[in-house]
């Protein structure tokens, strides 16, 4: 009884290896851009950093619903 | 003022009498309370209200010689959505308790945050009867502050909806990647701001007094506690005597100014008690510098004025209130980005097909 086997080729090994980086790459990207944004939110509107609390002082109290004290 | 009140004002709701000394089918008296302007055009945190209180007998005239006690509670804290003031939310905005000489009192005050006030009053008249009742007053939100953070969704929702469609079309993070690490720097500060400046800040509970005299006058105002906090009342009292310590009569007129724009956030005028004081207790709900003054006048012409400084403690909201309007702000990101990845597929197709063509 002879048995068959196939090994990927390089082509498909590479295209495999393209796909996963590139599915890697969005979920980075989008964690990223998350985190990011998170930050710099946090950064203008509920930092206690003096220099930043008191230069966006008026504009959060012009929010409808970002507190500020 | 009266003319004032009388074209302006709003009946927000009449406290029907509970008399408690008798059982009668008709209430004997009932609390108006009205302001100017009416509930509709205030603006919290910006009008300065002329709110007036009235004992009326069953007829609708004021009763005089009524003695009120008035306790104003701030709106209750929401569930979800803060205001900017969320030390402020489900706390006492002021209390007093004062006769009213000829059946009515008035006041201003700059309500800070939308929501409904609840007026708890409870009234004694000349006669014994002791009536409570709780008027409410509804204040929306400032239509700018709606506009404004519309926009800034608006925006969020945009940044969202642009960066999801580069991820899936060229996927490039390294702007993305510079502002957080700003944003990293721009929060490792841990100081905090907008309190009384410099180290000292004063916390002790000690009550402020200063003295004054004047025309035979002597004046004697007290805050306390000395370092007045949002959400939190600072009791006020006024003593006027002569030089031999006897009480004096007339009226006291009170004033609490906020420094940093110059302007009041309460007006008080009381008469003085029959041992010469006035004591009214209210919350200072921004942390900053504030002035009390008080301008005494006696019944026989005499006046005296002074000014008390009242630096006031202000607080960092709690991290759950944080939190939860970053995860709001966060909402708008989320969808865009969700939206503009699905936006992007087509494009990112052709771009591969093209790709692929040209090599």
């Amino acid at each position: 009884m002879s048995r068959v086997t196939t090994t990927p080729n390089a082509v498909s090994r590479h295209a495999a290896g393209t796909l996963a980086w590139a599915q890697a790459s969005v979920t980075f990207q989008v964690a990223l851009v998350l985190v990011t944004a998170a930050l710099v939110l946090w950064a203008l509107f509920f930092s206690n950093y003096p220099l930043v609390h008191d230069t966006f002082h008026e504009l959060r109290h012009s929010l409808y619903f970002v507190p500020c004290h | 003022m009266r003319r004032m009140l009388t074209a302006c004002a709003v009946l927000i709701l009449l406290g029907m009498a509970t008399a408690r000394s008798q059982a009668q089918a008709e209430p004997a008296a009932r609390v108006v309370i009205e302001t100017a302007p009416a509930a509709g055009a205030i603006v919290p945190d910006e009008t300065l209200v002329t709110t007036r209180l009235r004992v009326l007998d069953a007829a609708g005239i004021p009763i005089p010689g009524a003695r009120v006690a008035l306790h104003v509670d701030t709106p209750p804290r929401a569930k979800v959505i803060t205001t900017d003031f969320p030390f402020v939310e489900d706390t006492t905005l002021l209390e007093l308790e004062t006769v009213l000489p000829e059946g009515e009192l008035s006041f201003q005050a700059v309500y800070p945050i939308r929501g409904t006030y609840t007026f708890r009053t409870r009234v004694v008249l000349p006669d014994g009867q002791t009536l409570e009742a709780s008027p409410v007053l509804s204040l929306r939100e400032n239509p700018d502050e709606v506009r404004n953070i519309l926009v800034l969704l608006g925006l969020l929702f945009a940044f969202g909806l642009f960066s999801g469609f580069v991820i899936r079309l060229t996927g490039r993070p390294g702007a993305a990647a510079a502002a957080a690490i700003v944003a990293l720097v721009l929060t490792g500060g841990t100081g905090w701001a907008h309190g009384p400046s410099g180290e000292g800040a004063p916390s002790q509970n000690e009550p402020v007094t200063v003295v004054r005299e004047a025309d035979g006058v002597r004046v004697t105002a007290t805050a306390s506690p000395d370092s007045a906090a949002v959400g939190r009342l600072t009791t006020v009292t006024v003593r006027a005597t002569t030089a031999a310590g006897r009480p004096v009569a007339g009226n006291v007129s009170l004033d609490a100014i906020h420094l940093e724009d110059n302007v009041p956030i309460y007006s008080f005028d009381l008469p003085l008690e029959a041992n010469g004081t006035a004591r009214v207790a209210l919350q200072l709900f921004d942390g900053t510098e504030h002035e009390l003054r008080f301008a005494l006048r006696t019944d026989d012409g005499r006046a005296v004025n002074l000014e008390v400084p009242l630096p006031v403690e202000g607080f960092a909201p709690p991290l759950s209130v944080k939190l939860r309007s970053l995860a709001l702000l966060m909402v708008p990101v989320v969808v865009g980005l969700a939206v503009g990845f699905r936006a992007g597929r087509p494009f990112a197709a052709r771009r591969r097909l093209s790709a692929v063509s040209v090599g």
